[in-house]
């Protein structure tokens, strides 16, 4: 991250630093991280349609498979679960795709399944519109990422089925580093206008935003309405999320306040995962707040292993 | 060892095919090649490649942020948002992310009333319903497809403001087909899901009590006063 804090001088100097951003090659502890994490989270969500695979994709679906790709007509989206309805074929492929995503998971086969957990989670996107909210757009963004980046290269099966081959080698790649640098990228536009939204509204400047979030009982898991006895803190936390989000673009980068930044990430998703009841979209959002994580802790980790192993 | 070769390290506690230098002992942060081995061409073509997906990225929310209404966005941002189109469709891109934003609004759910040509009797429920729906993202995704019928919703009959412009009658009248697709979807499947002889469906609305009803009025979070019925 100090790639980012290193001033720039004339164009020479904005090449170099656009160099450094981009293509420095970086060690793939962090992006294995966050596959298992975000491997996890991909499993979990489709194993969910499996509650109802028929109710969601077959020919008893809430949305109609014609009615999907109307929802889509005059776009480029794309979905192989537009041409499939027969519930034997439904769930062979929703088998092979939970398969995909488990090896994501522990790291096998992970350059090809990495591809393929992309176009298996758009797949289910774009069929399966009309049900989807932000967690949907997160798995998404760290499919995207995870495809482009090597993240195999450690805490993977792959790896270690490399060391039983007597291949001890660990290089840094550069496209660990885009993946990276993409994924912190889009963290801070998801924010940049979660934070502009939220600006244009009235309650998130009187300070009441919160309150109607936490008497949103349909959301609600845990009971937040005694922040109503605590006008102060009830503001507070409005104003915070709001400055938060919309200035997140620009205080991640900083070494100084990015630990700030995270923290307040930290009790927001916490907030939004025990109290509105979607633990899902809070702890994917943790997980995706994570690539800020600094690179020097992970590999920290990565070398405590190993040592320990 | 090159600037940007691989590093060694010992795994397992056996001895690595190659000698293991000091330098690998350290974080492998510390020892990373400052270089890039790609070269200036290919860093040049992946610029470009990094470059059109973070302007796909943050094309769409910039248009719904400057949005007034459908087709209503800025004009620098129309056009930009035209040109990336396909990328954006194929990847899932066109969001938004205005969480719970401009405001946190209330919720829009639906009734179900079923009617039975046996001998059960009828009933009636509201989805999402967190007592029937389990687990809680299996809830979150009937709860999301109740909101989408809302925000497909367009009245039965064309607003009188717009009867005199066919283009505008003509894109009402798509819009109210799109919702009565979808009404009618929903009703087959809790048709076939049930089995019940006559499905109804209607949406409600759910708002929260202001801060004033909770504190002085002891209106709860699900007073029936809080429900309104919504025309179909």
């Amino acid at each position: 991250m100090s790639d980012v804090a290193v001033p720039a001088r004339g164009w020479r100097g904005a090449v170099a630093a656009w160099d450094r951003f981009w293509f420095r090659p970086e060690m793939p502890h962090k992006l294995a991280a966050l596959r298992m994490a975000a491997g996890a989270m991909l499993f979990y969500t489709h194993l969910v349609w499996a509650v109802n695979l028929d109710g969601f994709l077959g020919r008893r679906a809430w949305i109609p498979r014609d009615l999907s790709r109307a929802m889509h007509e005059g776009t480029w989206a794309f979905s192989y679960l537009w041409y499939v309805e027969h519930p034997a074929l439904l769930w062979a492929l929703h088998i092979a795709a939970l398969a995909v995503f488990a090896l994501l998971t522990i790291g096998l086969w992970t350059r090809v399944v990495s591809v393929l957990a992309l176009l298996i989670t758009l797949s289910y996107c774009h069929r399966l519109e009309g049900s989807l909210f932000g967690l949907d757009q997160f798995n998404t963004m760290a499919a995207m990422y995870l495809a482009v980046g090597a993240c195999g290269g450690v805490w993977s099966v792959d790896a270690w089925l490399r060391r039983r081959r007597g291949i001890f080698e660990l290089t840094p790649a550069v496209s660990t580093k885009v993946a990276t640098r993409l994924w912190q990228i889009h963290m801070c536009i998801i924010y940049l206008f979660g934070g502009i939204g939220k600006a244009r509204g009235e309650l998130w400047w009187d300070g009441f935003a919160l309150w109607y979030a936490a008497a949103n009982s349909e959301y609600q898991s845990t009971p937040l309405t005694w922040i109503i006895y605590m006008p102060p803190l009830m503001a507070l936390i409005t104003h915070v999320t709001v400055f938060w989000e919309t200035f997140y673009i620009a205080t991640i980068w900083r070494p100084s306040l990015r630990m700030a930044t995270l923290a307040v990430a930290l009790l927001v998703h916490l907030g939004i995962a025990v109290h509105m009841g979607m633990i899902t979209f809070g702890l994917a959002m943790i997980i995706g707040n994570a690539i800020f994580l600094p690179q020097s802790w992970f590999d920290r980790w990565g070398s405590s292993a190993e040592r320990g192993t | 060892m090159r600037a940007d070769g691989p590093i060694t390290f010992s795994m397992n506690g056996k001895r690595s095919t190659k000698k293991r230098s000091d330098r690998s002992r350290q974080p492998a942060s510390a020892q990373s090649p400052q270089g890039c081995p790609w070269s200036i061409r290919r860093r040049a073509i992946v610029s470009v490649l990094v470059s059109i997906h973070v302007a796909a990225v943050f094309i769409p929310p910039f248009t719904f942020a400057t949005s007034r209404g459908p087709g209503e966005a800025s004009p620098f941002a129309v056009p930009l948002m035209r040109v990336w189109q396909p990328y954006v469709d194929t990847l899932f891109l066109n969001h938004g992310y205005f969480f719970f934003s401009p405001n946190p609004g209330p919720n829009h759910l639906l009734r179900v009333e079923l009617r039975f040509g046996d001998d059960r009797p009828a009933e009636s429920y509201l989805i999402p319903d967190r007592s029937r729906l389990w687990p809680r993202l299996y809830y979150h995704r009937h709860f999301m497809m109740t909101e989408t019928l809302h925000s497909l919703y367009a009245p039965p009959e064309p607003p009188p403001e717009i009867v005199e412009d066919p283009a505008a009658v003509q894109r009402w009248r798509q819009a109210r087909d799109r919702y009565e697709w979808m009404r009618d979807s929903f009703v087959r499947h809790i048709q076939a899901e049930t089995g019940a002889d006559r499905v109804w469906v209607t949406r409600v609305e759910h708002r929260q009590p202001t801060p004033y009803e909770f504190l002085e009025e002891g209106i709860g979070l699900t007073d029936p006063r809080l429900y309104r019925d919504l025309p179909d």
